[in-house]
């Protein structure tokens, strides 16, 4: 990704020291949520793609939600994000992205509205096999107009055409929809980056 | 231990306990197990998924600038209008308790810990590996 923004570099942004909270005008520094039902993989992608030790709440599934934790498909999860992840990736020189990874169940969707206060932008992590989990994302981040991409997170599998996914999910044809594995740095960066091209785009299209 | 004797527990918990207004087992990954009855099951909730999110922070903040170890003996927040105290109680859940702000948090903790070593081994949140 190119700067190409005309405004210098803001002190806060320094690579590797970042002290002062984030300005949500910053472009340099950006503040990205990471979002999506339960297990589709938002853990995984902040902790794959993370330049510092990940902050993760994951906590160790019990039996007391096996009536309401449906396992349906990510049958070999044994843990599961209770408040969220945090990480940092820094893009180029200029660009430091701060991750949220929010967690996925209802009864943590409280937690949402502070993860996503100064949020330039946001992933939308979708899994096909269970497609309608990431419904709740989409409609929330749309209502509050913050930019986002959607990324379908087929593990190195590609089983849809990505087209069938967009109509599926009645996506506007302006939001970026990609390919992913999470597990991947590489394939995770390439999300973060197309995002904050398209928080770039809109801004220049004087939409954001 | 059942869970009616559990409640029950619980319930000796605000008697005895001056300005204790609730009191509530969880899961660690975020659900009621048991609650005293003047908490609502809407309320029980919501209070079960927080003090699971607190607990997982607190333990971030151990393995950074604690001994290494992770252990948390009691999270607490002090907001207006009252206070919520957390310990672990037993493997795999965590007891919570809501307090007017007139408590005596020194006694809340203690009667709080008294009670989770009452419970001891009998309260356990078993994990779903194998179950699922």
């Amino acid at each position: 990704m190119h700067s190409t923004t005309s405004e210098p570099p803001s002190p806060a942004t320094v690579v590797g020291t970042p002290t002062a909270p984030l300005p949500d005008s910053a472009s340099q520094a950006l503040k990205i949520a990471v979002v999506g039902g339960f297990g589709v993989g938002k853990t995984t992608m902040v902790r794959s793609v993370s330049e510092i030790r990940p902050l993760t709440t994951e906590e160790t599934m019990t039996r007391a939600g096996a009536e309401i934790d449906d396992l349906r498909g990510v049958e070999g999860k044994n843990t599961t994000t209770v408040a969220f992840d945090f990480g940092r990736i820094t893009l180029d020189s200029t660009s430091v992205l701060y991750l949220f990874g929010a967690p996925g169940q209802q009864r943590f969707w409280f937690l949402w509205d502070r993860l996503f206060t100064g949020a330039l932008g946001a992933v939308v992590l979708v899994d096909t096999r269970r497609l309608e989990d990431c419904f709740y994302a989409i409609d929330r981040l749309e209502a509050q107009g913050t930019p986002f991409v959607v990324a379908h997170n087929d593990f190195g599998e590609a089983d849809h055409a990505l087209e069938d996914v967009r109509s599926a999910l009645d996506l506007d044809p302006s939001v970026p929809l990609m390919r992913c594995d999470a597990r991947e740095r590489g394939s995770a960066k390439d999300v973060l980056i197309r995002l904050a091209e398209h928080v770039r785009t809109l801004v220049r299209e004087g939409r954001r | 231990m059942d869970l009616t004797t559990l409640t029950w527990l619980l319930e000796g918990l605000l008697e005895r306990t001056p300005g204790a207004r609730h009191a509530l087992v969880l899961s660690r990954d975020g659900l009621k197990l048991c609650h005293t009855s003047g908490l609502g099951i809407d309320s029980a909730d919501h209070l079960a998924a927080i003090a699971a999110g607190v607990q997982s922070l607190a333990h971030s903040a151990s393995m950074e600038f604690g001994d290494g170890g992770g252990g948390v003996r009691q999270a607490m927040a002090e907001f207006y209008g009252g206070l919520l105290f957390i310990v672990e109680a037993g493997q795999g859940a965590h007891l919570a308790v809501i307090t007017t702000d007139a408590a005596d948090p020194g006694l809340v903790g203690h009667n709080m810990n008294e009670l989770v070593e009452q419970m001891g081994e009998h309260l356990t949140a078993p994990t779903r590996a194998g179950t699922a």
